[in-house]
């Protein structure tokens, strides 16, 4: 059963393969960077502590969001939840900043 | 990725380990290696073996230094004096020296520029012109700097290797199944299944150091990788920032014009050593010597606090009267942080914890090699069964030649620096660059032969000759002027007899290794690998 069409089936379920995995580690190192920030400047402006300490605790926190995040990217079931789950947690991140922003007085 | 979380976090912890595994090798055992800067420095010293230096009170050693230093280096911008210790038994003091005329005052000094002087505590005098090297420094600065390009760009390097790193633990915590068991499993002469075991005994038996080590690391860089925490609350105010964090004034003001003469070093000593209780001063800064804004900063001795931001005081140069630093209140996340960056680092560590973390390093070393060999050696009968001609694609073949030079590689180029630190001819100039070259181009001709002849010959052939070279170091200490090992011993120099037993059993795990991979041992793994 080596016909032509299931090779090049095959082949073409390979090139998507790996396009996916190429889609994916974009979305992790470029992707999880951006949330990693978006998520260390929500932290920084929301937490109730000195302004050096709030510094250091989000920084802190945020070494440990980045690689978890890209754990979740490429745990997530295809390249195209993973960008759409990287999209929703920035966006949420990002109304979390604008409120901080707009409401919280800032520093 | 494929199905299942734990099949895509595999595929994770392969990929994240394998692509920067080469460097993470280099990065742990240059960091491995760094626990005993101080000491690998003075090995790589012999005219400093011949006798250690007498202890003397702290007040007579700083007076000593700052004698020295008025003399030799009266301009400069900055002074730096270390006070001996038990591992480092010299009166260190360096200097910066003033930036030449119609330079940039600001621009920031080289470190090439320092100069420097090791003096006997008791008398103030030079101590016997050691030889000049980086010594162990160099390790250290290769762990985190890299070498031959801009220190930025190496800690951007090592930085995301660093997250490869992480991002490789935590996927391969979740993709194993049976943690505590295979702390007492080890399977040998079985093919890719010991190297499985080895692999996850290295990584497991030490998983909270290699998981604190890794993490911290990127701790001691993390403003530099993730600023955006630093930019929210401190917008364009970074030099605020450090202020804050690291206690007291920035220490980038402008010397003042007018000239005063420094105050006595020793009773600002005294008095810092009374804050604290009777504990040792470590490290002296004074900033702008001879200027009417001369500061001092005495900070604690290491080893007596766990904490990078270790207790300090500064004083006002010209009057001798404290200025800040008695009681500083520390937030809970600088502190956190300063223990942090303190366990990265363990200069707290006495011999026993240096030790253990010398070891966990070592399995960290084994864990990176297991790791980066597995790869080939699963990969190899997958290629095999596919292609009839019994060779193998670009990929597995580029792994095996990266895994030749930069695993075997390394462990020949280490001792080499050694050697060419005891054979170099002492004096002329550049020498110490002249060892470091040394140490690069032995690591690049065993990279460019194991590119060219990725094969178990190759193997033998590096190990066994990083092997002698490791394993003969105390010879090669006693045969020219350092303290061999039966004096060092003898005189209770444990530094230096350290250095030696160490290099000694170094080279004789290579050695095993090499005589493992002969001839008659290339059989075993294939007959067992049918059995299992």
């Amino acid at each position: 059963m080596t016909s032509i069409a299931s090779k090049a089936s095959r082949r073409a379920t390979g090139l998507r393969y790996r396009a996916g995995v190429v889609s994916r580690t974009i979305a992790a190192i470029g992707g999880s960077y951006l949330l990693t920030t978006l998520s260390t400047r929500v932290l920084a402006l929301a937490l109730h502590l000195s302004p050096v300490d709030k510094v250091v605790a989000a920084t802190l926190s945020g070494l440990a969001i980045y690689p978890c995040a890209v754990m979740w990217t490429f745990a997530a079931a295809s390249a195209g939840r993973a960008w759409l789950g990287l999209g929703a947690a920035c966006g949420l991140a990002g109304l979390a900043l604008w409120a901080l922003r707009s409401f919280g007085g800032g520093a | 990725m494929k199905e299942g979380f734990r099949q895509s976090m595999a595929w994770l912890h392969t990929w994240s380990g394998l692509l920067v595994g080469w460097i993470l090798f280099m990065v742990f055992a240059a960091g491995t290696a760094s626990y005993f800067r101080d000491e690998i420095t003075l090995w790589m010293k012999p005219e400093l073996h011949a006798a250690a230096p007498a202890r003397v009170p702290q007040a007579l050693a700083i007076g000593l230094a700052q004698q020295t230093l008025e003399e030799r280096a009266g301009g400069s911008r900055r002074w730096f004096i270390t006070m001996p210790t038990a591992r480092n038994p010299a009166l260190e003091a360096s200097w910066i020296p003033a930036p030449p005329k119609g330079a940039d005052p600001q621009a920031r000094p080289k470190r090439r520029e320092f100069g420097s002087a090791t003096l006997d505590p008791a008398t103030g005098r030079e101590l016997g012109a050691a030889r000049a090297t980086r010594g162990g420094d160099f390790f250290f600065r290769l762990h985190f700097d890299l070498h031959y390009m801009s220190g930025l760009w190496g800690r951007w390097i090592v930085g995301v290797c660093a997250m490869c790193m992480l991002v490789a633990i935590l996927s391969g915590v979740v993709t194993h199944k049976r943690i505590f068991k295979d702390f007492f499993t080890f399977r040998p002469a079985r093919g890719q299944r010991s190297w499985l075991d080895a692999h996850n005994a290295s990584a497991v038996l030490a998983l909270p150091y290699h998981l604190m080590i890794t993490y911290t690391g990127l701790v001691t860089l993390m403003f530099m990788y993730l600023p955006s925490g630093v930019q929210a609350i401190y917008p364009d105010k970074q030099d605020a920032f450090y202020a804050d964090l690291n206690g007291g004034p920035a220490g980038n003001a402008k010397p003042a014009p007018e000239r005063a003469a420094l105050a006595p070093l020793g009773p600002m000593l005294e008095q810092a050593t009374r804050s604290w209780h009777g504990a040792p001063v470590g490290r002296i800064t004074v900033t702008h010597p001879g200027r009417a804004n001369a500061t001092v900063n005495l900070v604690l001795q290491e080893g007596r606090d766990m904490t990078q931001d270790l207790p300090n005081l500064t004083f006002d140069g010209v009057t001798g009267k404290l200025l800040s630093g008695a009681g500083r209140e520390r937030g809970g996340a600088v502190a956190t942080r300063g223990v942090m960056y303190g366990l990265h680092v363990g200069r707290f560590a006495d011999p026993l914890v240096r030790a253990l973390f010398f070891l966990s390093g070592l399995a960290g070393c084994a864990m990176v090699a297991t790791g980066l060999l597995m790869w080939a050696v699963k990969e190899r009968p997958k290629q095999l069964k596919i292609r009839a001609d019994g060779k193998v694609g670009f990929g597995l073949r580029l792994v095996d030649g990266l895994n030749l030079g930069g695993i075997a590689g390394l462990l020949l180029a280490m001792p080499v620096l050694f050697w060419a630190n005891r054979l170099l001819p002492v004096g002329g100039a550049g020498r110490p660059d002249l060892e470091i070259a040394c140490f690069f181009g032995a690591w690049a001709i065993a990279a460019v032969a194991g590119l060219a002849f990725p094969a178990r010959p190759m193997w033998r052939l590096q190990l066994g000759l990083g092997g002698a070279l490791f394993a003969l170091l105390p010879v090669l200490n006693a045969a020219t002027g350092g303290a061999g090992l039966a004096t060092s011993l003898a005189r209770g120099q444990w530094a230096i007899a350290g250095f030696d037993l160490v290099g000694l059993g170094l080279g004789a795990m290579l050695l095993y290794a090499a005589l493992r991979l002969g001839p008659r041992a290339a059989v075993k793994p294939r007959l067992a690998g049918s059995a299992a």
